[in-house]
């Protein structure tokens, strides 16, 4: 009997063998060696119809993570990133560099997915509504994210749009990133403030 | 169009939508499991108005004396409610992932007398329809607010048109119209101009070539 392994090597554009989702991996993404993937349904919510909304870099892991690029956005993922449960939701571009470990529920953003303003959202409303336009949403403001190298995102941590996240940065666990963080500290609350600065 | 004592086409629970709810045409529910733990006893124990939606992994959960009002173009993404009172929301609001809103109140932690007595009510309920909470506070949500991802607003609180609250943020207290509110403990960041007057919600609603004969907001 043959056991069907758990996480597939990420091919663009097959059907993943012995996947319970019974999705097809996207066409328009680009893989480094041994990335892998759990399961199809990982791109339940990938919108992108550009020439690339993902590319990832070598040995790469994403545990059912949602990889939802909207139609122009693209996501980049670095060699030895490690990505479990967490929800990539990406309307321009979210980078995330090199060995950067992001832990479970974790949420990140580039865009604030409605406009602001009172009157734009009425018309938004209207446009997301069973019987509205999609098509027709007012604009959104979004920002591209930056996640860098060897960064650590603890559970259930959101990042926000036009942040930039240095090198070898800490987010705790149910954080929420509004700002830039500076290389090498902890962050940590809702909005995030830095509680530890390392050396 | 309307969807009382039926099932979904497209449903993968089993059961029928509840009786006691009016649905206007052209609202979207994802599925009769929303309403898996809805025991309103009330007719209507929930009205929602035309345009809106419970989407997702939303829930719909209440005693037997809950009456729930979601306005026009609402959207109820994966948003529980919870109420054993009140809970009105109203039009042009946006609702995301893991959102409770609850009118009902856990009694306070040294108040171990009155949780004991809940939850043992709970017990003696085979089907659980009680829940362990008590002092239901009605819930007031205005037309046009828009609530971020896993945010909670708890019972007694009224929301003003128009506001926006960031995502995961808790609010016990009353919101002023137009305010943004982020961060725990909430602040009020600053207020935003208010621009959605009727002739901006008619403009809209014509722009989708719809009559903007809806019940007044």
């Amino acid at each position: 009997m043959v056991e069907t392994p758990l996480l597939h090597i990420l091919t663009p554009g097959v059907r993943l063998d012995g996947d319970w989702y019974g999705g097809t991996v996207p066409e328009n993404i680009s893989v480094g060696e041994n990335t892998r993937i759990d399961s199809s349904a990982c791109f339940r919510y990938y919108r992108a119809k550009g020439p690339l909304g993902l590319r990832t870099g070598a040995d790469v892991t994403l545990w059912r993570t949602s990889l939802a690029p909207e139609e122009k956005g693209i996501i980049e993922i670095g060699d030895g990133t490690w990505i479990a449960n967490a929800s990539l939701a990406c309307s321009v571009r979210i980078t995330i560099g090199k060995r950067v470990f992001v832990a479970g529920g974790v949420t990140i953003t580039d865009s604030d997915f409605h406009p602001l303003t009172p009157a734009s959202r009425l018309v938004d409303t209207i446009a997301i509504s069973p019987v509205g336009d999609r098509s027709r949403r007012p604009p959104i403001d979004a920002r591209p994210v930056e996640i860098e190298d060897d960064v650590w995102i603890g559970y259930n941590a959101t990042v926000l749009k036009g942040v930039r996240i240095a090198a070898g940065a800490v987010i705790a666990p149910g954080a929420v990133v509004t700002a830039d963080v500076p290389a090498g500290c902890t962050v940590s609350g809702n909005p995030a403030r830095i509680v530890e600065q390392r050396a | 169009m309307t969807y009382q004592n039926d099932h979904l086409a497209y449903d993968w629970f089993h059961r029928a939508l509840p009786e006691n709810i009016e649905l206007a045409p052209g609202v979207y529910i994802e599925s009769s499991y929303i309403f898996a733990a809805f025991f309103s006893k009330l007719r209507p124990g929930l009205v929602m108005e035309e345009g809106s939606g419970a989407y997702d992994l939303s829930s719909i959960a209440t005693g037997p004396d809950a009456r729930i009002k979601v306005g026009a173009y609402t959207c109820l993404n994966s948003t529980s409610l919870i109420a054993d009172d009140t809970i009105t929301i109203g039009a042009h609001g946006l609702f995301a992932w893991g959102t409770v809103i609850t009118d009902a109140t856990i009694p306070p932690p040294d108040d171990h007398g009155r949780r004991r007595r809940a939850l043992l009510d709970t017990a003696c309920d085979s089907q659980r329809r009680l829940r362990p909470m008590i002092d239901p506070k009605p819930v007031h949500i205005n037309d046009n607010v828009w609530v971020g991802f896993d945010s909670v607003i708890t019972g007694g609180v009224t929301i003003g048109r128009g506001a926006v609250i960031g995502c995961k943020t808790l609010i016990t207290e009353d919101i002023p119209p137009y305010a943004i509110v982020v961060g725990n403990p909430c602040r009020i960041v600053r207020f935003l101009e208010a621009d959605d007057d009727e002739e901006a919600r008619t403009a809209a609603l014509r722009e989708f070539g719809m009559a903007a004969a809806l019940p007044a907001i």
